[in-house]
């Protein structure tokens, strides 16, 4: 028996932003949320019925590899290895498809190790080179460009088909009980609140609250819902992006009226930045999801995680 | 009431930040909710990337109001907008 691979995949996304402020429309969303909103997404904004025509700049760079890779899926054997080692391990890792896919992870001399499905290919490969280095050495991708979930089940059930007739062994990661390449190796942290809740009586303002949260924790993301489901596809983009850095941060929920009143707003006028999520770099605002999409292309974001 | 409309958004910054370039697309097919803006102009020379957003951000106070979602996808200098478009011009 094998065990299927679950995907060490980000957050589900959640497609609507409800509020009828200001929040950015981040010009990278996931393939997947691109899928829905191409289809027309209605969403509420206060009493109009909004439909989205979403666009997204990297989706689209990877659309025509998309057209190329994952018409139809090749046998694993005929896939070329992407080789993780070297000094371009770094740049190849995050310029992998954030899309569905089946992959497959090859150590160091050429073993496969594990056959892994996902909605998000480059994450789960960010995340399997992170913690398992010493197994990760070159991978094998095929986007799966279908939104359903029994497409990429097919698809990877056809490669471990493949393998297991020319090897007659399941890869050592689906073998049954191996938790090596499925499970987390650090629980998701719980959001921060800034209050203990309705019931106590404020002592200190919320700036100073923001203030103090901002300089205790080196980074700090203020979202819309919590780590586990943000409730906006910029704040999921942030948590996206804080992932693939491999950074420890802390986040808060805007939205959470009962343990952090007020703070939606108090928070724009803490950074006189008119939108939400914001991240915070030892205590300095440091942009919303655009702007550390650029800083991430640019190298800027691992300089200023550093020391 | 009256939604914001792309053509707002255009003159605002036209106004504001004599860009070199501008493309403002209405990515809420029609309803003035959310917008993506490429933005280049002599305003951001000197500037960090956030201290840009922020000009564009302040420019547009009054329409963020009622705009949903805003995406400033580019903000260059005129300069580097030439580099990045070597063709066009």
């Amino acid at each position: 028996m094998y065990v299927m691979a679950s995907a060490i995949t980000s957050h589900p996304l959640t497609l609507s932003c409800f509020s009828s402020s200001s929040s950015r429309w981040s010009s990278s969303a996931s393939i997947s949320s691109s899928r829905s909103t191409a289809a027309g997404l209605a969403f509420w904004r206060g009493p109009q019925l909004c439909s989205f025509q979403g666009r997204s700049r990297s989706v689209s760079r990877w659309r025509q590899s998309v057209l190329v890779l994952c018409c139809q899926l090749k046998k694993l054997s005929e896939v070329e290895p992407l080789v993780l080692l070297g000094d371009d391990a770094i740049s190849l890792l995050t310029s992998l498809p954030p899309s569905p896919g089946v992959y497959a992870v090859y150590d160091k001399v050429g073993d496969l190790q594990f056959l892994g499905l996902s909605r998000r290919v480059s994450s789960s490969i960010q995340a399997h080179a992170q913690d398992l280095p010493q197994l990760v050495g070159s991978v094998k991708i095929n986007v799966v460009d279908a939104p359903d979930r029994n497409v990429l089940t097919e698809a990877w059930k056809q490669w471990m088909e493949e393998h297991l007739e020319s090897t007659g062994k399941v890869p050592p990661g689906n073998a049954a009980g191996d938790t090596t390449w499925t499970k987390r190796k650090k629980p998701l942290k719980p959001d921060l609140k800034l209050t203990p809740g309705p019931h106590v009586q404020l002592t200190v303002s919320l700036e100073q609250l923001i203030d103090k949260v901002v300089k205790e924790f080196k980074v700090v993301a203020f979202i819309k819902g919590s780590r586990t489901s943000p409730q906006c596809r910029f704040s999921h983009r942030v948590l996206t992006i804080l992932n693939e850095q491999g950074v420890e941060y802390e986040t808060l929920n805007v939205l959470d009226e009962e343990y952090n009143p007020g703070l939606r707003e108090a928070i724009k006028a803490y950074s006189q930045w008119p939108t939400i999520p914001q991240v915070y770099v030892k205590g300095e605002f440091i942009g919303g999801a655009d702007v550390l999409d650029e800083m991430v292309q640019g190298g800027e974001m691992k300089k200023i995680l550093q020391d | 009431m009256g939604s914001v409309t792309k053509e707002d958004v255009e003159s605002t910054l036209t106004a504001k930040l004599q860009p070199a370039h501008l493309t403002v697309v209405d990515t809420s097919g029609g309803c003035g909710a959310s917008f993506d803006i490429e933005i280049a102009s002599a305003s951001f020379e000197g500037k960090r990337l956030l201290e840009r957003h922020r000009l564009v951000n302040t420019a547009l106070t009054e329409e963020l109001k009622q705009i949903h979602a805003l995406s400033i996808s580019k903000a260059l200098t005129p300069q580097q907008w030439q580099d990045q478009h070597p063709s066009t011009e």
